[in-house]
C-alpha cells in the first residue's frame, strides 16, 4: 500500500477493498492501521497546542451536556473532570478557528472514513437540523479508572433501529505514547473474532498512527494511569453526532420563520 | 434473519468486491417477502416467467428462483459485481434451480430472448430519470405479454436529489412522481396504472407501490 497520510489520503480501489476487508469481513480483525497518519512535527505542535499552551476558557465554551449542545453554528466546548484528571474539547469544524492543524487533519480522516464507509465525504461535515455531523473531539485522559465503559456503537444491539449501521467505522488518532505518556490499559478493542486486545500494546501504536475500526465493535477503556510530569493518554476521535436546534431566542426566531412561511404557502 | 447469516452476506459482498454493509442485508428478509407475496396476490404463479429490474445480489432471486419453475427468473442490474456475488448468494441458500443474469445499462430487455408475465423493479423507479422511467416503459412494452403486470414503488419527492450509489454510481432521484405523471404513460404505452393496488401490504420502507397492466 502507499504511503497514506495526512496530506495523501486517496485510496485506490484496490487499497479500499483491502482495508474494507480487513474492518468488516468476519474473518479479519476488524480494524487498519495508517501507521505514521501524522509525522513528528504535526503531532508535536497538537500536543503542544491542546495539551501544553491551551487556556480553555478563552476559546471553548464549558460543554452543557450533549442533548443540546450540536447546533449549526454552535462554539467549541470544552469539559473538565478534574477528579479524573479528563479534558474533552469538541471542536466543530465551523467554530475551531483557534487551531487551524487540527481542523485540517480531522478533515483528511473524515474524507479516509468516507471511502472506506463508501459513502459521500460531504454528508456529515455540514450540520443540518435532525441529522448527524462529525464533531472532532479532542481527549487527554490522565487517571481514571473504567474510563469508557464496554459497549458498541451502530450496531444491531441498537434499540432503535434506525441507530443501526453496521458499514460505520470510526478512527482514533493516538497523539502520546503508551508506557511513555501514560500507563494502564489503554484503548481495549474487541476483534472481529471476539478476542479482545489493548490496541497500543498488541499493535505496537506510536504518536501519529491512526487506528480505523468498526465502530459496531465491543471497545472500551478500562485504566489509565499517569504522574504529573507525564502528558497522559492524547487521542482525537471523529463521532458523528446528532444536530439539534440551537436553544433559545433563535429558535423561536426560526420557529416564528416557519410558522410564517407555512401561513404565506397556504394562503398564496 | 439471524445474525449469522447477515454477517455471512455481509464477507460476501466483500470477497466479490460489491459493497460495504448496509440495508440490504438488514433488509433482505423483510424485502424479499413483501416483494414475492405481492407479486403472488397479483397473480404469480410457478410457471410464469419474472423479469426483476435491478436485481441486486438476487436478494428477492432467492425467493423467486425457489418458487418459480426452472429457468423462468430474468434478472438485470447495472453494478457488474452482483453477477458474481448473485452466485454465491444462491450457493448459500442452496439453490440451484437455473436462472438468467444480465448486466445491462441500456433498458435492452430483448436480449433475454422472452415474453414476461410480470415484471418487478423494487426501488429503482425511485432511482430513474423521467428520461430513463420513460425508456423502461417503453421497452417493457416490447418484452411483457399482452395482460402482462409490472410492480414497482417509487418516492413522490417534492424536489429532485442524487445518490451516489457505493460513491461509483450516480443516480437521480427526480421529483413530482404523481399520479398524473405515471398516467400519462398510459395512452402513449397502452397501459393502466393502479396505485396502492388493494390487498397489497404497504412496502416495508415507506415507498408508494403502483402496478402497470400491459
Amino acid at each position: 500500500m502507499n504511503s497514506v497520510n495526512h496530506k495523501n489520503f486517496c485510496l485506490t480501489k484496490d487499497e479500499i477493498w483491502h482495508i474494507r476487508e480487513k474492518i468488516y469481513h468476519s474473518q479479519h480483525d476488524g480494524y487498519f492501521v495508517f501507521r505514521g497518519f501524522l509525522d513528528a512535527r504535526i503531532t508535536d505542535h497538537l500536543i503542544n497546542y491542546w495539551v501544553k499552551l491551551l487556556d480553555p476558557p478563552s476559546t471553548h465554551k464549558l460543554f452543557p451536556g450533549k442533548k443540546n449542545a450540536f447546533h449549526p453554528n454552535c462554539p467549541s466546548y470544552y469539559a473538565q473532570n478534574k477528579k479524573n484528571d479528563l479534558k474533552v474539547f469538541y471542536n466543530p469544524l465551523w467554530s475551531n478557528r483557534h487551531e487551524i492543524v487540527s481542523n485540517e487533519v480531522a478533515f483528511s480522516i473524515i474524507q479516509l472514513r468516507a471511502q472506506i464507509e463508501g459513502k459521500a465525504f460531504t454528508r456529515e461535515i455540514i450540520p443540518v437540523v435532525g441529522q448527524r455531523c462529525v464533531i472532532p473531539r479532542l481527549i487527554i485522559t490522565k487517571n481514571g479508572k473504567n474510563i469508557l465503559m464496554p459497549h458498541s456503537d451502530y450496531s444491531l444491539d441498537e434499540p432503535d433501529s434506525k441507530n443501526i449501521d453496521l458499514a460505520r467505522v470510526q478512527a482514533t488518532l493516538f497523539l502520546s505514547e503508551i508506557d511513555q505518556d501514560y500507563s494502564g490499559s489503554g484503548f481495549i478493542f474487541t476483534k472481529n473474532n471476539g478476542q479482545k486486545i489493548e490496541c497500543e500494546r498488541a499493535l505496537k501504536i506510536k504518536p501519529g498512527d491512526l487506528l480505523v475500526w468498526r465502530y459496531n465493535n465491543v471497545h472500551e477503556i478500562s485504566d489509565i494511569s499517569s504522574s504529573s510530569d507525564q502528558i497522559g493518554f492524547v487521542r482525537m476521535l471523529f463521532p458523528p453526532e446528532s444536530i439539534t436546534r440551537s436553544n433559545g431566542l433563535g429558535n423561536f426566531l426560526d420557529m416564528g420563520k416557519n410558522i410564517l412561511r407555512k401561513c404565506k404557502r397556504k394562503f398564496l | 434473519m439471524k445474525r449469522e447469516k447477515i454477517f455471512k452476506l455481509i464477507d460476501l459482498h466483500l470477497e466479490e468486491r460489491a459493497g460495504v454493509p448496509s440495508n440490504r442485508e438488514l433488509m433482505w428478509e423483510e424485502l424479499g417477502e413483501w416483494q414475492i407475496n405481492s407479486l403472488k396476490k397479483l397473480g404469480l404463479s410457478p410457471s410464469n416467467k419474472l423479469l426483476d429490474v435491478g436485481c441486486g445480489p438476487l436478494r428477492f432471486g432467492t425467493y423467486a428462483i425457489s418458487y418459480l419453475e426452472n429457468g423462468n427468473y430474468h434478472g438485470v442490474e447495472v453494478w457488474e459485481p452482483y453477477i458474481k456475488l448473485g452466485k454465491r448468494v444462491l450457493e448459500e441458500f442452496g439453490i440451484t434451480k437455473d436462472y438468467t443474469m444480465k448486466i445491462d445499462r441500456d433498458f435492452d430487455y430483448e436480449i433475454f430472448g422472452e415474453k414476461f408475465d410480470f415484471a418487478i423493479a423494487q426501488s429503482v423507479v425511485t432511482h430513474l430519470s423521467v428520461h430513463q422511467i420513460d425508456k423502461l416503459l417503453s421497452t417493457l412494452k416490447k418484452v411483457m405479454v399482452p395482460g402482462g403486470s409490472f410492480l414497482f414503488s417509487y418516492i413522490n419527492n417534492k424536489f429532485p436529489y442524487s445518490v451516489y450509489y457505493e460513491m461509483e454510481e450516480p443516480m437521480i432521484t427526480p421529483s413530482n412522481l404523481n399520479d398524473s405523471f405515471f398516467r400519462s404513460f398510459e395512452k402513449k404505452y397502452g397501459l393502466r396504472f393502479e396505485k396502492q393496488p388493494a390487498g397489497l401490504d404497504s412496502h416495508p420502507t415507506g415507498q408508494t407501490v403502483a402496478v402497470y397492466q400491459f
